[in-house]
């Protein structure tokens, strides 16, 4: 046996080929692709929740900013009309008059429902002419400037068409301004629209909506295209044409007020978001742990033959690398599925106000920020519970290590106490800062976790040790809970079920505080006659859409008719809000809703109101006028009106603020005696069921007016509502279903390393049973104390977040704690988990007695 | 018997005057307490103790993994014991094989790329790697075995993969951790004596801490170490087999 000669020299050291990297992974890969699977699962599950969350979140605006977009091209500013109201078509005139107009383009505007063989759909239409085309946008790229003048056609977008069953050349009926027109239909597609063929538009030459609007010369508002270096200039001109009745706005105001109505969801969709980021976070960084064992021995084993701490990263940096890549790539790829199967925030409340969309947007930040996430947590997983065997030279003795671990237990409680307090005082005194304080609160629950943890430990070992016969099962399980070695893994587990619990509950229970508030308005502000006649369409579920309500007559005259009065509504934009105006009748009951004043007295502010001169006004649309209680301000409506303050509100459910004002007011400010929907009070001994049937039959079967019962019409608010807060629950279902699957698999992997202790233990004596009995409390006490621990931080943090909700958005929340939404939350997510370890938990206790050893 | 010239200049592992000692809370545990040792170039050494008596320690120390609190550990006349974690690394990688048990094995790899997992850091590439470790598997009598797993292998196979990975950078020091212990007697015999073979033809210092009693007869001289303190041959009482 030579040694070797003198042309096998080897190497100097460092260098490290990636091919021999890579063949250290693939070696080791194939004893243990299973361990690696279930990594690979677990990141990809919290990828594909951050993927998810982000889409959802680019989505929600994104229609809107591509409509806008795609409608103003080039234009930088537009002179727009007030609350849905038009102004003359001979404004374009003078305004392409103006020095340093470059293109002036008029716009017509309207709410409309279109009907197909195959239902109907809820369209913004929007009449351009050549001026138009020529500001370049996408919305009319498909278009000629003849087409945009001549063609008397409704341009449908192919998936409105489908589902309304309308083909190219079909007849369309159009119900617009109370009316029905029959208009022929042209479908087009994304290579006349491009992405804006996913949104609840249709397009005509303006002459031809004019028409059928009955708005002849009438536009609502016009984009200008100025010279960039007489931008101020053209301003300032603007701003002359419009007085005190138009308003001078960016050419991107429409993006901008949407930003405002969705700031709510958008907050909602942001903390989904750090809720998923943080379980999905967890998740992955416990199915990496299920492969510690195995890198630490590798680590080990490598030190010791020589391997310098660099080189030992680069191996287990390529491991977590060729975990991650992987992981990402299915995790994307779940993602996406997921936010294509309607997972995401519903905004169609919104469709009164805004021209919206099904458009799914996805940006590179929200893959980078996913794919980030799961490389970063496959890294961290890999990489940092190895950081002994990798950096210290005596990777098995580290006396400074255990000074640092000593430090950590003392550090941990109190940080994690100080931001209790910090939650406290959030909740308390600033409820605004919500978002922190869940954050707060979620970092104290993980700081705190490990002494709650321990707590339940010694709590069990009392129990056993009071007992006469010692609990043979907790007496087996008590060694793995305090052994030092399986510490980590088991505080990660119970952590995953607290915050998911945590967030869970926080999530749902906020949900249904909010939804019993918007039930509340939904009875006070709709439930309040017997039935309702509105133009359909996105303007009926708040009552927007404005018509010259010629039934009237004809209603009243019907029998079982008691009473028929114009109810006044609108949306109008204030103070850089698009505002809910409403006027109830005046013989309305109660015109101020009584259980939604925040500041004033409710009798007072009724009897105000009902005086005229008075309104009452949200708290953000107050403090974007800046007036308070008794202040005088000019409501900026199509003739402008002076009125006072008479009571602050929430907001009535619209994300944008809310005022509700007297009905005469409201006709000076409109300068007319439209509606936005009849009020119908039948007599007594009618049923709304025979009355809505015997108005349905005044109308004619040719009528655009819809009639619909009170509880029918709350209904329909309710469900659009709860369609709002779907996002809310669909994280906390996810949530759950994520934790009982990261906590469920990280303890079936920990359980299953330990074989070689049953099998010792068992030639002790134990049988299966007692084994399996005292994996079942190891395990019972890890999601126990985690899923409690979450479910009572939970509560603290449904009221933070109502709260939160509350103050921030202006919503009617009732603050509640719901103890029922945690405990369910608890059970399911505690029960489940101990069901899926229960069988590799009986596999582990069925080993045969060994003296194996080495875990 | 063929020796390099590295051999020549004394002894190829000296340990001198080790002493190390662990805290536990207020108690201080002398696990090596002033210990002198030295090993030749084709001498085996083999060290018993009970469990505790502070053999692993000493074998971290000779290994440059565990620095001790005063003496030093000369290799070829350097001493390692006061050496970076880099150069500690690099002396582990370049003149030391360090035999361990076979349940160290990569389950999913074949013989020869575990044998040639050290060589993998050496900078030679995969290939290069498993091409000169081939050799040696096959001077070990696997030649037939290359490409079997560990579970296809005996156990007396696997322990000669093993020692095929401490030799495969050619090292000037061997320092044994119970090799023996997962083996029955016939296979104990083969893999002690396989050691002895290499000891001598490569001119290997090498330091065989074990329990089993098949090593008296396979050892150029056998030490003991009892509470951190090298007992001289006669002080201590030579196992016996079972």
């Amino acid at each position: 046996m030579r040694r070797r000669n003198k042309d096998q020299t080897l190497p100097p050291a460092g260098r490290l080929w990636i091919g021999n990297v890579f063949a250290l992974y693939r070696l080791r890969l194939r004893h243990r692709w299973l361990q690696e699977l279930l990594a690979v699962a677990g990141i990809a599950a919290g990828v594909a929740l951050l993927f998810a969350s982000q889409v959802a979140g680019t989505s929600l605006s994104g229609p809107v900013q591509e409509l806008n977009r795609g409608l103003v091209g080039n234009s930088q500013l537009q002179l727009v009309g007030r609350g849905g109201e038009g102004f003359s078509e001979r404004t374009v005139k003078t305004v392409a008059a103006l020095p340093g107009v470059r293109i002036a383009a008029p716009i017509l505007q309207a709410q409309a429902n279109v009907v197909g063989p195959g239902g109907s759909r809820a369209v913004t239409i929007f009449g351009a002419d050549p001026r138009t085309v020529k500001l370049d946008g996408t919305l009319l790229q498909g278009f000629t400037a003849q087409e945009a003048a001549e063609q008397e056609t409704l341009a449908l977008p192919s998936p409105i068409a489908a589902d309304t069953g309308i083909r190219f050349g079909d007849d369309a009926r159009l119900q617009l301004g109370g009316r029905t027109r029959i208009v022929p239909a042209a479908v087009v597609g994304e290579s006349e629209l491009g992405p804006l063929n996913q949104t609840s538009i249709a397009v005509t030459p303006l002459a031809y909506l004019q028409r059928l609007a009955r708005q002849p010369g009438r536009v609502s508002r016009i984009l200008v295209e100025a010279d960039p270096a007489r931008l101020d200039e053209v301003r300032a001109g603007l701003q002359r044409v419009a007085g005190d009745q138009l308003d001078v706005r960016p050419a991107d105001y429409e993006s901008q007020l949407f930003a405002v109505a969705a700031q709510p969801t958008s907050q909602a969709t942001t903390i989904s978001s750090v809720v998923s980021a943080m379980v999905g976070f967890l998740f992955a960084f416990c199915a990496m742990l299920v492969t510690v064992a195995s890198r630490r021995a590798l680590a080990l084993d490598l030190r010791l033959d020589g391997y310098r701490p660099s080189q030992v990263i680069r191996v287990l940096l390529f491991d977590a690398l060729a975990l991650g890549v992987v992981a990402v790539g299915v995790g994307l790829a779940l993602g996406d599925a997921l936010s294509r199967s309607g997972y995401g925030s519903d905004v169609s409340f919104l469709g009164g106000a805004f021209p919206l969309g099904d458009a799914r947007i996805v940006t590179w930040s929200s893959f980078a920020i996913a794919a980030g996430g799961g490389l970063l947590a496959a890294v961290l997983g890999v990489l940092a519970p190895l950081r002994r065997e990798i950096f210290a030279r005596t990777p098995r003795q580290d006396p400074g290590g255990e000074r640092v671990r000593r430090r950590i237990a003392v550090a941990a409680p109190v940080a994690g106490a100080v931001a209790l307090i910090a939650a406290v005082a959030i909740t308390a005194w600033a409820p605004g800062a919500a978002l922190v304080g869940l954050i707060a609160l979620g970092l104290s629950l993980v700081l705190l976790l490990p002494i709650v943890l321990r707590g339940v430990v010694a709590l069990l070992g009392g129990i056993s040790g009071r007992r006469k016969r010692a609990i043979v099962a907790i007496e087996l399980a008590m060694p793995q809970l305090r052994a030092r070695e399986w510490h980590a893994r088991s505080l990660a587990i119970a952590t995953t079920g607290a915050i998911a619990v945590f967030g869970a509950v926080s999530l749902q229970g906020a949900r249904a505080n909010l939804q019993d508030g918007l039930d509340r308005v939904t009875v006070e502000v709709s439930h309040v006659t017997d039935l309702w006649v509105t133009p359909p369409g996105a303007g009926d579920l708040f009552i927007t859409t404005l018509f010259t309500p010629t039934a009237a007559d004809a209603i009243a005259a019907t029998p079982g008719v008691a009473r028929v009065e114009r109810y006044r509504g609108a949306h109008l934009d204030v103070a850089d809000r698009r505002v809910w105006v409403l006027a109830p009748p005046a013989g309305a009951p109660r015109p101020v809703p009584p259980g939604q004043v925040r500041d004033g007295n409710v009798e007072q502010a009724t009897a105000m109101v009902r005086s005229g001169g008075w309104a009452v006004l949200s708290k953000a649309v107050a403090k974007g006028l800046d007036v308070k209680l008794g202040d005088r301000f000019t409501l900026p409506s199509p003739q402008p009106i002076e009125l006072r303050v008479a009571a602050i509100i929430t907001n009535l459910g619209w994300s944008g603020g809310a005022i509700v004002m007297n009905a005469e007011d409201f006709d000076r400010g409109w300068g007319g005696r439209q509606a936005a929907a009849l009020q119908v009070d039948l007599e007594p001994g009618v049923t709304a069921s025979q009355g809505r049937a015997a108005l349905a039959g005044a109308l004619g079967p040719r009528s655009a007016l819809q009639v619909e019962t009170g509880p029918e019409h709350s209904q329909r608010q309710r469900t659009s509502a709860s369609g709002g807060l779907t996002r809310l629950e669909q994280i906390a279902s996810l949530t759950l279903i994520a934790a009982v699957l990261a906590m469920a698999s990280a303890m079936a992997a920990l359980l299953w390393q330990r074989r070689p202790t049953v099998a010792r233990q068992k030639l002790d004596g134990y049988g299966t049973g007692a084994m399996w009995r005292s994996l079942a409390v190891e395990s019972g006490a890890l999601f126990v104390t985690g899923c409690l621990a979450g479910a009572a931080f939970g509560l603290f943090g449904q009221v933070l977040f109502s709260r939160g909700l509350e103050t921030i958005s202006g919503f009617p929340v009732t603050v509640t704690i719901r103890f029922g939404v945690a405990a369910v939350s608890f059970a399911l997510v505690t029960a489940a988990a101990m069901l899926v370890v229960a069988v590799p938990g009986y596999l582990v206790a069925r080993v045969r007695p060994s003296l194996r050893t080495g875990d | 018997m063929t020796v390099d010239a590295r051999s020549d200049d004394g002894a190829a592992l000296e340990l001198r005057r080790l002493v190390k000692h662990y805290r536990t809370g207020a108690e201080t545990v002398r696990a090596v307490d002033d210990v002198s040792l030295r090993i030749d170039g084709g001498e085996l050494v083999a060290l018993f103790g009970p469990s505790g008596s502070g053999k692993s320690t000493l074998l971290m120390m000779a290994a440059a993994v565990t620095r001790p609190d005063s003496g030093s550990v000369l290799v070829g006349g350097r001493d390692v014991s006061v050496l970076s974690d880099r150069e500690a690394a690099d002396y582990r990688m370049y003149e030391l094989g360090f035999v361990r048990q076979s349940i160290d094995l990569l389950g999913g790899a074949s013989a020869l790329d575990n044998a040639a997992m050290k060589l993998f850091g050496t900078g030679l590439s995969a290939r290069e790697a498993r091409r000169r470790v081939a050799p040696l598997l096959e001077q070990l009598g696997l030649g037939g075995r290359l490409d079997h797993r560990p579970h296809q292998l005996s156990m007396g196979e696997r322990q000669r993969v093993m020692i095929a990975r401490a030799l495969s950078t050619d090292p000037r020091v061997v320092l044994a951790d119970e090799p023996t212990g997962s083996l029955d007697s016939q296979r104990k015999h083969e893999a002690l004596g396989l050691l002895r073979t290499v000891t001598k033809e490569r001119g290997i210092a090498t330091l065989l801490v074990t329990h089993d009693a098949h090593a008296v007869e396979y050892a150029d001289r056998i030490r003991t170490l009892q509470d951190g303190v090298l007992l001289d041959a006669e002080q201590a009482p030579i196992p016996s087999h079972p």
